[in-house]
């Protein structure tokens, strides 16, 4: 029993990287359309400026501070240079661009930084408590507390203020939103940087465990994917428990279905969508948009 | 009833009314047009056959290479281009029959030829097994599936490594095709080969989407209700291609091993999936000319980055260059290089007969060039 728990704990803590993840997706395909498959390498980037400000000296939580502001610009900026360019019906040339921004970004990833894996410092430390029989490690502890904050912010600013307000008017009805006076252009941009920010906070928990790589994110971007698509992609809060789920079940599977673990998660995660996606074509949290003819 | 459905939306659905009279489904060609280009496809494949007696075994091999991919890049521009489903999985498909022909080969011992027909075989089973839950589920479902699918087949392969040989993959002893003949050295009768496969494939994906078919996939593309309300089974059309396309990348995957004379995981991670899609829409994915031009920069552009700069980071700066290639033909060419093509010379037609008719040349070519989705509301 006291194994089963553990295995579920450590599936929650995992979750939550995917949760952010997906989160992230959620935010764009709501703003944009677009499903953006370069949000794991946009995590990648952001751990290894955070890498790269603590090599110069500059201590843990600044650097951490500087990779979102910057993840969160960076968001902006690729909205502002790409993606509004491509009409948001094009479905095809969207995943096109998403491929084209994971190709891009991996490729400059590699020729700066390099492919080995390099050890990232862990900013809570590397105590273990231990109650009941369970053992929680620092790592874990810390990165749900700030992915839960990250959320916590997201959500409050989502619902309680004039700037998500705005943000959700445009998201939903961009027309309306501009007989409004608001610039969508503006304001999808401001998405995507809210959305960058959240995932930067996925990639900087993730990278202490997973070791800091290029392909860092690949898996974590899969099962993202996966969460939204369980979750509903149209609904907030419905990514997030996606996610928590998807690391929920990946952690039982892996451990007491024999001949899964790994790699081969995944197979079990999207095994896991298929099977809701039968039953519930948007997702459990999802709305089924319905266009008349 | 058909036609108080067609009639007021002519304007909108110019696609779906319009006889599908261009031999590659796309916009209508005058006959005289048509007529060139098919006379200048017939010398260009004259020039290809000749080319083996002209340039090095080596060079020979890249052309082969440039080939094989071709039939999986036309493959992706059945989905892409002309039932406009974007697969991101096809390099796994493609890796599929590689492996499944040279697996057959070696351990039962197959002629080259019944390992071709099982990898075919073995690619439509696949493509049914992806293609039955995905088409269903639509929307950008079907890139999510595909992208695990390519996410996991090198996974799968060291997975498996008693089956498939892990890291050294498999090997034949012997060339799969060699040559019958004294007077053609291996290299030059596989090029052969190998080139009279790709007409072929094209040749019978442009009957395909000319016919039947690609009448329905216009209707689909013009508009999904239109397409139901014209008698269309829109999952089933989908699937078909979808098959269709599995069967044909894994025929060219087949290929390109037999090509290589060996198979290895490292052949086929998730990149060498988007390689292949970024290929299909640069050349332009409404064009078979296009595969082969995609195809050709999937294989030279590396070893001309590795000539700018040496070592590992040439690879990634190959893929750079794809990112930005890609990146520019999604927003400023979305019909790709052969759509460019196709458009200046309209371009340079209408300018050439203004020039000798200034007062009739507007009305000349009433049908320019259109993207039809581009118009289409979703």
């Amino acid at each position: 029993m006291t194994e089963f728990l553990q295995i579920v704990l450590d599936g929650l803590m995992t979750g939550v990287v995917y949760a952010a993840l997906a989160l992230a997706l959620g935010v764009v395909f709501q703003g944009t359309g677009m499903l953006n498959l370069s949000q794991g390498e946009l995590a990648v980037v952001a751990a290894y400026i955070a890498w790269a400000c603590t090599q110069a000296g500059i201590p843990i939580w600044p650097a951490i501070a500087i990779a979102i502001v910057a993840s969160a610009v960076l968001g902006a900026v690729i909205y502002h240079g790409v993606v509004r360019f491509v009409p948001p019906h094009r479905e095809d040339s969207l995943m096109t661009l998403g491929v084209t921004l994971l190709l891009g970004l991996n490729a400059i990833v590699s020729m700066v930084w390099g492919t080995d894996p390099r050890a990232f410092p862990s900013p809570f430390g590397t105590w273990v408590a231990n109650f009941g029989g369970l053992r929680l490690t620092s790592q874990q502890l810390g990165g749900v507390a700030l992915v839960g904050a990250t959320m916590l912010v997201m959500a409050v600013v989502f619902t309680r203020t004039t700037f998500g307000l705005r943000l959700r008017a445009v998201a939903q009805n961009p027309r309306s939103a501009a007989y409004l006076g608001l610039r969508s252009g503006l304001w999808l941009s401001a998405g995507w940087a809210a959305a960058c920010a959240v995932g930067a906070v996925a990639g900087i928990v993730a990278a202490p465990t997973a070791g800091l790589s290029p392909a860092m994110m690949t898996v974590p971007l899969l099962m993202a994917l996966a969460a939204a698509n369980i979750g509903g992609i149209s609904s907030r809060v419905g990514v997030v428990v996606g996610g928590l789920l998807i690391g929920l079940l990946t952690a039982i599977g892996g451990r007491y279905i024999p001949g899964l673990g790994g790699d081969l998660n995944v197979v079990f995660a999207f095994a896991a969508v298929i099977a809701v996606i039968l039953v519930k074509p948007a997702g459990l949290f999802g709305r089924e948009s319905v266009v008349r003819a | 009833m058909s036609a108080q459905i067609a009639v007021p939306n002519r304007s909108d659905h110019r696609e779906a009314v319009r006889p599908p009279s261009a031999p590659n489904g796309g916009p209508p060609v005058r006959p005289a047009a048509a007529r060139v280009s098919f006379w200048l496809g017939v010398v260009a494949a004259l020039l290809a056959a000749v080319v083996p007696f002209v340039v090095s075994d080596y060079d020979l091999f890249n052309l082969s290479r440039v080939a094989a991919v071709a039939i999986g890049v036309a493959s992706l521009n059945l989905l892409t281009g002309f039932s406009g489903q974007v697969s991101l999985g096809q390099g796994a498909i493609f890796g599929i029959g590689g492996y499944a022909a040279m697996m057959s080969m070696r351990f039962i011992e197959m002629p080259a030829w019944a390992a071709l027909l099982v990898a075919i075989a073995v690619g439509g089973v696949v493509g049914l097994v992806i293609g039955l839950p995905a088409t269903r589920m639509g929307g950008f479902n079907l890139g999510l599936l595909t992208i695990v699918i390519a996410a996991l087949f090198p996974v799968l392969l060291y997975r498996f490594s008693d089956f498939t040989g892990g890291q050294a993959g498999v090997t034949l002893s012997a060339p799969a095709l060699p040559s019958p003949t004294e007077a053609l050295t291996d290299a030059q009768w596989l090029y052969l080969v190998v080139l009279a496969l790709l007409l072929a494939t094209i040749a019978f994906l442009n009957r395909l989407v000319g016919r039947r078919t690609g009448r329905a996939l216009s209707l689909i593309r013009a508009g999904r209700i239109l397409a139901v309300s014209s008698g269309v089974d829109t999952h089933l059309v989908k699937l078909q291609l979808f098959v269709i396309s599995s069967m044909i990348a894994a025929f060219g995957g087949a290929i390109f091993a037999f090509v290589l004379g060996l198979v290895v995981p490292e052949s086929y991670p998730l990149i060498f999936s988007i390689t292949i899609l970024v290929a299909s829409v640069v050349g332009g994915s409404r064009s078979w000319v296009g595969a082969i031009l995609g195809a050709a920069l999937v294989v030279y552009l590396p070893s001309i980055t590795s000539s700018v700069i040496p070592g590992e980071a040439s690879a990634y700066l190959a893929q750079l260059v794809f990112a930005v290639v890609l990146g520019v033909c999604v927003i400023v060419a979305p019909n790709g290089i052969a759509g460019g093509i196709r458009r200046l010379a309209i371009w340079m037609r209408r300018r050439s007969r203004a020039r000798r008719s200034p007062r009739t040349a507007p009305t000349a070519s009433p049908m320019p060039e259109t993207t039809p989705d581009r118009e289409e509301p979703r």
